[in-house]
C-alpha cells in the first residue's frame, strides 16, 4: 500500500516537472514529453561512471570539470569498480540468467570459467615444446571475448512486408545488438546438450571453440551470413 | 420530365467539339460542389515524410561479392566491413542529427530538401493569400 502511495507522489511530481518544462520552452514541447520517459530521477541526473578507467579518463581530458555540479544517479549494486569487473562479462552473466536469480547465473558462468581453465592448463602441461606452450592462452576471460568477437554478425535479417508478402531483408546491424547476438547464441549452444552434461561444461566447450573460429556459433554465423548473401535482391527494400 | 436546354449547345464534347444537334449528355456533367474552402492551407501534414533512403547498398554489394569469393571467411574481407559498418554508422548519425535539426524546425539556408516541420515554420511566416 505504502509503495503504491509512493509511486503515486513520484509520479505527480513527475507531472510537476513536466508542467514547468512546458512553461518553461513551449517551443521543444515535444521533445521535453519524449525526453521525459518513466524514470525515478529528471534528466538533469547523468548516469554514474564507476569504472576506474573511465574516471581516469575523464580526469586526464578535464571533463570532469563538467560533471563537478551535476547531480548523478545513484548507482546499481552491480557495479563495481573491482579490477575483476567487465562490462561484456556482466552482460553474459545476465543473459544466462532466468527469472532473477543471478546468483544462480554468477555461479553457472564462474564455473564455466574454471572449466575453461582446467581445459587449457591441461593442455598446457600436456605441451612439450616452448612454442606450443606459448600459444595455448590460459585466460578464460581473454578466451570469453575472442568467442563473443568471433561470434558477431556483420548483417542480420528482418521480416519486411511488400505486396502481402514476408521478405526476409538483409540489414546492417549495430556493434551492440552484434554483442547481444553473438552471445545469445553462445547461451543456446549451451542449452543444447545430452541430458546428462552441465551447462557449464558444454558452453565452455562452445566458448574455447568459438574462440579458435570454430564450432556451433561460428557455423551458425556463417549460415547467417549465407542467409544475407542469398536475399541481396531484397536488399533495397528496407526503409533505413 | 427533362426539358432539351434553350440553348441547343450540348454539355458534352464529341471530338472536342459540342454537338449543336441539341442532343443531352447521356451522363450528366458531375457537379462542382464547393465543400472545402478553394484556397491552399498554411500547414503541411507530416504524413509522408518518411524518407525512403536505403543507405550503404553500395558497401553491401562489395561485401557480400568478397564474402562469397572467400568462402564466408571473415579474415579475407576485414576492410571491406569496415567500410560497410563505417558507412552504417555514418548514416545513423547524419540521420540523427537532422532529425534532431527537424525536430527544433531549424531552417538551414540554401537547404533543398525541407521536412514537413520546417516548412510549415516557412507557411507560417508567409501564409497563403485568402
Amino acid at each position: 500500500m505504502s509503495g503504491g502511495r509512493r509511486l503515486a507522489v513520484g509520479l505527480s511530481q513527475c507531472w510537476l516537472s513536466l508542467n514547468t518544462q512546458v512553461l518553461l520552452s513551449r517551443a521543444n514541447r515535444q521533445s521535453a514529453v519524449i525526453l521525459r520517459n518513466y524514470s525515478q530521477y529528471p534528466p538533469t541526473f547523468v548516469k554514474p561512471i564507476y569504472q576506474p578507467a573511465q574516471q581516469k579518463d575523464l580526469i586526464e581530458t578535464g571533463e570532469v570539470k563538467n560533471l563537478e555540479f551535476t547531480p548523478v544517479r545513484a548507482a546499481y549494486n552491480s557495479h563495481t569498480s573491482s579490477v575483476f569487473h567487465d562490462p561484456l562479462l556482466r552482460k553474459f552473466i545476465n543473459h544466462v540468467m532466468k527469472t532473477g536469480r543471478k546468483d544462480l547465473a554468477r555461479n553457472l558462468v564462474e564455473q564455466t570459467f574454471e572449466t575453461i581453465k582446467r581445459i587449457q592448463l591441461q593442455k598446457f602441461n600436456e605441451a612439450e615444446t616452448e612454442e606450443e606452450k606459448a600459444n595455448i592462452e590460459c585466460n578464460p576471460l581473454v578466451i570469453f571475448h575472442q568467442a563473443v568477437e568471433n561470434g558477431r554478425p556483420v548483417l542480420q535479417l528482418i521480416p519486411i512486408k511488400r505486396g502481402g508478402i514476408k521478405y526476409q531483408v538483409p540489414v546492417p546491424i549495430t556493434e551492440k545488438r552484434s554483442h547481444f547476438i553473438s552471445m545469445r547464441w553462445y547461451k543456446q549452444a549451451g542449452k543444447e546438450k545430452e541430458r546428462t552434461v552441465h551447462f557449464p561444461e558444454k558452453l565452455a566447450r562452445e566458448l574455447l571453440a568459438g574462440a579458435k573460429n570454430e564450432g556451433r556459433v561460428v557455423k551458425q554465423k556463417h549460415d547467417l551470413h549465407r542467409q544475407c548473401e542469398a536475399n541481396r535482391a531484397y536488399a533495397h527494400y528496407r526503409w533505413s | 420530365m427533362r426539358l432539351t436546354p434553350i440553348v441547343l449547345n450540348s454539355q458534352y464534347y464529341i471530338n472536342r467539339n459540342r454537338p449543336k444537334n441539341g442532343r443531352r449528355p447521356t451522363r450528366q456533367p458531375f457537379p462542382f460542389n464547393n465543400n472545402l474552402p478553394i484556397f491552399l492551407r498554411d500547414h503541411v501534414s507530416g504524413k509522408n515524410d518518411k524518407t525512403n533512403s536505403v543507405a550503404c547498398l553500395q558497401d553491401m554489394s562489395i561485401l557480400f561479392a568478397c564474402l562469397k569469393k572467400n568462402d564466408f571467411n571473415q579474415a579475407m574481407c576485414h576492410k571491406e566491413i569496415e567500410s560497410f559498418q563505417n558507412c552504417h554508422e555514418n548514416f545513423m548519425h547524419t540521420q540523427r542529427l537532422r532529425k534532431e535539426q527537424e525536430k527544433q524546425g531549424l531552417l538551414v539556408p540554401g537547404e533543398r530538401n525541407l521536412s514537413h516541420r520546417q516548412i510549415n515554420l516557412l507557411l507560417k511566416k508567409h501564409p497563403q493569400p485568402k
